[in-house]
């Protein structure tokens, strides 16, 4: 699950599109908008959170991909499981769908892109995947 | 009703925010929301600044990857 912005200049949105229109991707909307609203003034959450939470609630969702902790937290009492980026990449990787050296540069490029995981985070991340660093 | 807001207090006020994300008082979505902005532009200010991830944040994914087998 994953909530993107449209347009250009917004990083995930043109593969966003493209995923769409390959079929594996579904544009989902959410039926109680409401709930969304109450939810943000609820747990004082953003918009495009409280819209990730109301939709895997929605859908029953197994599993959601989430960055931040106000909605990783409320994801998972929801009982829905959280995986976040660097999660991702590395199941990716034990599963062969990507090699460990794309993993590697794809954090390494979270890191310079202000995603800014602690040495603990991608040493452990490193450790997954079966690397130094 | 529109009000010029002088540099300095421009300044101030963006300072105060980063203060509140790396404390982790203040997610990314939202500090996007308040200053306007993208969640993508507001990471790169967070690069600019070389602002690490609040510890919360840090200590959230290293539980998810203590799962993962």
């Amino acid at each position: 699950m994953e909530v993107v912005e449209r347009g250009w200049g917004f990083p995930g949105s043109f593969e966003t599109e493209r995923a769409v229109k390959e079929d594996w991707l579904k544009v989902r909307s959410i039926a109680d908008k409401a709930r969304v609203t109450d939810l943000m003034r609820e747990y004082g959450i953003s918009l495009g959170n409280a819209e990730t939470i109301q939709l895997a609630i929605e859908d029953g969702a197994e599993l959601a991909l989430a960055d931040e902790v106000e909605v990783r937290n409320l994801l998972e009492e929801c009982g829905v499981k959280v995986r976040g980026c660097i999660g991702v990449l590395i199941e990716a990787a034990k599963k062969g769908v990507i090699s460990t050296k794309e993993a590697k540069k794809a954090m390494r490029r979270l890191i310079e892109t202000g995603y800014r995981v602690s040495d603990n985070v991608l040493n452990e991340a490193y450790r997954l995947l079966g690397e130094q660093r | 009703m529109t009000i010029s807001v002088p540099e300095k207090i421009r300044e101030r006020f963006l300072d105060e925010v980063f203060s509140l994300y790396s404390k982790g008082e203040l997610s990314a979505g939202r500090a996007s929301e308040m200053l306007g902005i993208s969640r993508a532009e507001f990471y790169e200010m967070l690069s600019q600044r070389k602002i690490p991830l609040p510890e919360k944040l840090n200590e959230s994914i290293l539980k998810e990857l203590s799962k993962l087998k």
